[in-house]
């Protein structure tokens, strides 16, 4: 597995761009920042925004990732965007609200909006509210998208 | 068995994991499944924030939660002395928010109501709310317990 550390040797002036080892580059990506309740990453060939939360959601929470998330889907207004819930171990009806707030954010710029390993009961609660008829729930590793075999950190 | 806890906390957001990762602790002790167990923990949490954001509405106040452990059953009871719920009935309803422009979802009585077994609300306005959910926690013969690896894929 490679890490970021290892690449930013490489990065040019500008744009930040990173070469892994192993993929062809098959454009700038704009890397993963860490800190706080999320993480995000920015394909910019695909237009792709990934959004990787790495905390447990409630009220408290969602406050922090609502205007996160805000700032980078009005920074890049993304096509796509995809909030990846691998790391999320629980999550309460604050989580409904947020992800229903950034899927209209993201509809009126003219985006769509996926969700990605959902654990079950992170998936319980949207089953529950009909969220899943909204926003549907990808197979990230199905996606063709070699920039994503570089991990998150 | 029978056991018996009572908390009391400051009504900020942040409180919110501490309120329901105390209740998930004092109920471990009956052995609840993995989802039994985020079940409360979810339920716990709605409760919590409806106190904080509606009861209180982010002022500062005092949550109460007292929890009962009866041979198989859990009962936990969340009160606030905030300003009560006009008309309980409607604000069950699922996706009724008294607070739309806040990005609520409406949905929290409606995921108390479903992950517990039972679901009582009490309020008098200008006086405060009590919410009273219980749930029983199935015994499950040995073997259809969770093993430790599954339990940490889970």
């Amino acid at each position: 597995m490679l890490s970021l550390e290892n690449n930013v040797g490489d990065i040019e002036t500008g744009s930040f761009c990173l070469t892994f080892e192993g993929t062809k580059r098959t454009g700038p990506i704009v890397p993963i920042i860490t800190g706080g309740s999320m993480e995000y990453k920015y394909l910019e060939n695909q237009k792709i925004l990934i959004f990787k939360i790495t905390e447990e959601i409630d009220e408290f929470k969602a406050k922090e990732l609502r205007r996160k998330a805000d700032y980078e889907i009005e920074r890049f207004m993304p096509k796509r965007v995809i909030f990846d819930f691998n790391r999320v171990s629980f999550m309460d009806s604050s989580g409904i609200g947020m992800i229903i707030g950034r899927y209209k954010q993201t509809s009126m710029l003219g985006g769509k909006m996926e969700l990605t390993n959902l654990r079950p009961a992170v998936r319980k609660i949207f089953e529950m509210s009909g969220v899943l008829r909204l926003i549907p729930e990808i197979d990230l590793e199905q996606e063709e998208l070699p920039e994503l075999q570089q991990n998150f950190i | 068995m029978e056991n018996e806890m009572k908390l009391e906390f400051i009504s900020k957001s942040n409180n919110e994991a501490f309120a329901r990762i105390a209740v998930a602790a004092f109920v471990s002790s009956l052995d609840p499944t993995i989802e039994e167990i985020s079940d409360i923990k979810t339920a716990v949490s709605e409760a919590v924030t409806n106190s904080i954001v509606h009861g209180y509405e982010n002022k500062k106040g005092i949550i109460h939660i007292k929890c009962k452990i009866i041979n198989r059953k859990i009962y936990i009871e969340i009160s606030d002395n905030g300003k009560g719920i006009e008309n309980v009935e409607l604000a069950k309803q699922p996706l009724y928010t008294s607070k739309p422009d806040l990005e609520r979802s409406g949905m929290g009585f409606t995921i108390m109501e479903s992950f517990m077994d039972k679901l009582t609300v009490e309020s008098i306005l200008g006086v405060g709310t009590k919410i009273i959910m219980e749930k029983e926690i199935k015994e499950l013969p040995k073997s259809e317990n969770l093993t430790l690896e599954e339990a940490l894929r889970g």
